[in-house]
Order: C-alpha cells, then structure tokens, then sequence
C-alpha cells in the first residue's frame, strides 16, 4: 500500500530534533519504507528555534528541499507557537504532535481545526530518568506520539533502534521513556 | 565495529563518505575543518581513535599545509585523502594545482558551499568550479549513497597506473553533507577485493633513486606535461566507465552511464542539473510528464573529464536543453550551460539551449523552478542569448 508523510519538526538548539528525526527514518527504512531527514542549520545556538524536516515515503524519495506543507508538525516546546509559525503551511485538518507543558488555552486556540497529540513529555522525561545536563529529553516521547499516529513502525523495531543509538542503561532509559510516552497516548 | 557484511544504514552524506574512506583504508589524512565539510574528517579521527582506520590523521595549520601534506604523503606513496569547502578549497588552491601537475593520486571530497563575502554557509557550485581546469578528475554526487560510491570508485580511478590523476568528489553542503538518509555499505571484504592493492601505487619519492621535482625546466617540458595530462583525461573516461560498470555489477548501482538520465527517452525538452538540486528536476520531470509534457532530467555526475559522448547520446532528438546552473562564470554565463554549448557548437546539434542560474548563495532551487522556466521556454519569454538569473521563483 502506498504511503507517504511529510514532517515538519520545530525545537530549540539542544533540544535533540535532528538526532530524533534520524532515528525516526532509521526506524522506517527497518520497516521497508524510505526515510530522509533534512536539517536546517544556520548559526546554532542553543536555545535558540531550529527546524528538521523528515519525509517517509512507501516509494523512494528525490526531494530534498524545504516541507512546505506538512502533514504533521512537532513541536517540542509550546512556547514556540509565539515565537516562529510552526502551523504555516500545515495541512488542513493536520497532526499537530506537541509538548504539552505549559499549554494553556492560548495556546489550544492556535492549535484549534488540527488533529492535537498532547504528549506529556517533560513529566514523562523525568520519570524515566532521561535527561541532558540536567535538562528532561522531551523529543523520545514526542516520538512515541508520532509513531502512535503514523502506526508503521511497531515498538520492538523502534526500541531496537534505540538501543543500537545508545547501548547500555542510556538506552533503557530512552526505551522507557518512549514506552511511557506510547502507552499514555490515544492516537 | 568493522563492516562485515553489507548494511544498510541512515547516514549523511559526510558519514557515509567518511565509512567510504575507512574502508578503502587509506595511510594519511590531512585536514583542517571548515563547515560543512568538518564532519567528514571528525568522523575519521573518531575512527582512528577507535582502532577501526590505520591512518596518520595530521592536523595542519590551514587548508594550504592540508594540501600540502597530503602532496608529499601521496607523493611517498601513501593512500591520501582530505576534505575541504569554500574558503578552504580556495584556500588549498596552489597546492590542488600541485597535486594534479606532479600526477598524485590523491582522493579528496568538496563539499560545495558558496564563497563570500558577505559570509555564508550554504551551498553553491562556485568552489568546485575553480577546479574545472586544473587536471583533477571531478564527480558531483546527487545524494549520501552516490558520495560512498564515488568515494570508492574514485581510489580505483586516481590509481590506475594509466590515469594517475588526483580525483575529487563534490556534493552540496547541508543538502546532501548533513541530510540523512539510507545508504547501503559494501562488506569490507568486497571493498577489499575492488580497490587496487595500495602497495601497487608507485611513489613518486623513491629514497634508493633521489630527484628533484618541480626544477625550473625549459617551457617545452611543461607543455608536454600539461599535453600529456589531457591525454590521461581523455582517456581516463574510458576507465572510469569500466570501474563505474564493475560497481554496476557488484552493487546493482549503475554508474558505467556516466550521465545520470531520468526520462531522457522521447524527451523534446531535457533539464540539465547537477548535485542535491538534480532530484528537484526530477520530481519536476514527474509532475510534468504526469500532464503529458515530454520532458527528461541529465544529471551530470562527472564533470571532469566532459563525458561528452554520452551527452549528445542523452540529448538525442531532443529539441531544447534547460541547462540551470549553480555556478556563473562572471561576465560568460551559467558554467553548466558553457560547457555544454561547446559539445553543441562542435557536434552542430540542432537543439536551442537555455542558459539559467539558480541557487546561489544556497537558495533553495525547488521542483516548481524546474517548471517554471520550462513554461516560460515554451511562452518564448526568454532571449536565448541571454543568461537568466531565477532566484526563489522569481526572475532578478
């Protein structure tokens, strides 16, 4: 069956968006489809909003350019809904897959006419002891929202990835967070 | 871990070029980084930390010492190879000349990025352009898994004993160093067995029979050298088609067509492209011909030597060529479309040919410029003496 997606992922610097959307098409390309994920890079500061783009396609994949129109939009920080415009050019009736600290109604009015995935992602972070300098990895479990929608990639193909990525403790760490995140999520 | 059997993996363009290198198991790397280049030489150093490479990584003091080096290393007979971009290649410039004339096989890839001021990141073609005249053999690949086979190939063409001429392969910065993507890698193995023996390569220094290079001869003696190496470039094309078909052969992977032909076939009207922005031409090929246009994309993957053989094969009844150049050769034109107007002119084709400049600076060049121009072609909007400058959908 023929299937294609197209990703659009706003973070901010050290937040791990491109890391994340590698291993979301390593993770695809296991399940027979083709992946290409495509960052943006101009002067990197952490903090600061960044932007990757991921396609996932049934066929192989010759664009390389910008995602102007996505089917589905990451967003690892709702505070960036003030910042850049993540939802510019998405989709009608589009997937938005987002980290739900600190959204409030401000923010559920932006995101009103799209298909929300909430993901509690700081909460799920720290529970899974999964963090960077202190600071909670919010992008593994918005990756168990996004694999709960695109219903692909099962999780044992998923956590195999992981482990290969971080072997050892870090990546049952990573497995944990991924299958808390997946578990809490209705896709 | 070394690469037992072959694998699949998402890499960039950078990794995968870097495993490339590792596996063709080169003696010394000279480098000095600059973006987007530096993840290629990071790579090999975190390689040669872990025991995977036997290689002397040497850290130079700027791109100049990097060529440099890299001359004198080949020059004793070592497998070289080094990386570099931009200001960096411009940087190397004397010494890529060096190599070339003093026939050393050396490998090195150019990751393409545009040169300032003002200063920029991004990729265009002018840095690997400059090269176009000085006897390096020149690849331009399209994605992450052309680099890792061109990488391969390109040890076995640089060292042919016939050919001996420093090869370098070129990709787009960002678009194709930094993008990730599946590519597949050969077994070490089978790496092992398609590259020449290293130890066949006959140094230039050898200690038991001591001379001098690069004396102050009569001027004859430099033409001939300089005749003598058109002689190896010209002929190289013939060996570069064989290597290109053994990799055919082991991989499934057709690089024996040294031009890189998407729908060519009854085509009236044929882009020509080359690098990351060669895929949007071929989503535009689709599009178009999905509404029944007969159109076609060539990628040019050698652009040294011209394979211009294969070029009037690809052109065929072809009425016009869109020729969308990432590089302008200031006061002349597109450098894609001069290159090619020559094979025209020479062979008397009967075809028009269109002369467009994109991208530079790194401007993004989209499926919809594709179309956009081949609209306006057939609207006759454009003068065809004239080179048109298409920038973000728009004509500047």
């Amino acid at each position: 069956m023929s299937f294609s997606v197209e990703i659009r992922w706003h973070g901010r610097g050290g937040h791990g968006i491109v890391s994340a959307s590698n291993l979301l098409c390593e993770m695809a390309m296991r399940k027979g489809y083709y992946g290409i994920s495509i960052p943006i890079f101009g002067a990197e500061r952490r903090g600061a909003p960044t932007k990757v783009y991921t396609r996932i396609s049934s066929k192989p994949i010759y664009k390389r350019s910008e995602v102007r129109n996505p089917d589905m939009v990451v967003i690892t920080d709702a505070s960036l809904l003030h910042i850049v415009d993540p939802l510019r050019g998405l989709k009608n009736g589009g997937t938005v897959v987002i980290n739900s600290h600190r959204m409030g109604e401000e923010e559920l009015r932006l995101l009103k006419g799209y298909k929300i995935v909430p993901v509690n992602a700081v909460e799920i972070a720290i529970k899974a002891d999964l963090r960077v300098g202190g600071i909670p990895v919010v992008t593994i479990p918005l990756l168990g929202g996004i694999l709960k929608v695109l219903n692909i990639i099962d999780l044992a193909t998923a956590e195999a990835v992981i482990r290969e990525k971080w072997e050892g403790e870090l990546g049952e760490r990573n497995v944990k967070a991924l299958e808390m995140a997946m578990e809490v999520i209705r896709a | 871990m070394s690469i037992t059997s072959r694998v699949k993996k998402v890499l960039t363009g950078n990794h995968a070029t870097a495993y490339a290198v590792m596996q063709a198991r080169v003696d010394v790397i000279p480098a000095y980084p600059i973006t987007p280049q530096t993840t290629i030489v990071e790579k090999l150093d975190e390689f040669i930390e872990n025991g995977l490479l036997d290689a002397s990584m040497i850290r130079v003091e700027s791109e100049h010492s990097a060529m440099a080096a890299a001359i004198g290393a080949s020059a004793a007979g070592a497998r070289t190879y080094t990386a570099t971009s931009s200001h960096g290649l411009l940087y190397m410039y004397e010494n890529l000349w060096w190599a070339a004339n003093a026939r050393l096989p050396i490998v090195a890839t150019f990751v393409t990025r545009a040169i300032g001021p003002p200063w920029n990141i991004w990729s265009d073609h002018q840095d690997i352009f400059t090269l176009r005249d000085s006897g390096w053999i020149l690849f331009m690949a399209k994605n992450a898994q052309e680099a890792y086979d061109l990488t391969l190939q390109a040890f076995k063409i640089a060292e042919n004993p016939n050919i001996r001429l420093p090869v370098g392969i070129g990709y787009d910065g960002f678009y194709i160093s930094h993008t990730s993507e599946p590519v597949e890698m050969l077994a070490q193995d089978e790496v092992d067995a398609f590259l020449p023996d290293k130890r066949s390569i006959k140094p230039l220094l050898d200690p038991s029979n001591p001379y001098t290079i690069g004396n102050l001869p009569e001027a004859s003696f430099n033409f001939l050298i300089r005749k003598n190496m058109w002689g190896s470039m010209e002929s190289s094309i013939d060996y570069i088609k064989k290597v290109g078909y053994e990799y055919y052969l082991l991989t499934g992977r057709n690089y024996g067509d040294l031009v890189d032909k998407y729908r060519c076939e009854d085509a009236d009207t044929i882009f020509v492209s080359i690098g990351a922005m060669a895929n949007e031409g071929m989503v535009a090929v689709d599009r178009l011909r999905s509404k029944g246009h007969k159109v076609g994309h060539m990628a040019l993957r050698l652009l040294r030597p011209y394979p211009e053989d294969e070029v009037i094969d690809s052109i065929g009844n072809a009425e016009r060529i869109i020729v969308m150049s990432r590089a302008v050769s200031m006061g002349k034109g597109g450098i894609l479309f001069t290159d090619l107007i020559d094979v025209v002119y020479r062979n008397r084709l009967n075809v028009d040919v269109y002369d467009i400049v994109v991208g530079l600076a790194g401007v993004e060049v989209v499926d919809n410029d594709f179309i956009k121009v081949y609209n306006d072609v057939l609207d006759g909007i454009f003068d065809k003496r004239e080179t048109i400058f298409l920038m973000g959908g728009k004509y500047v």
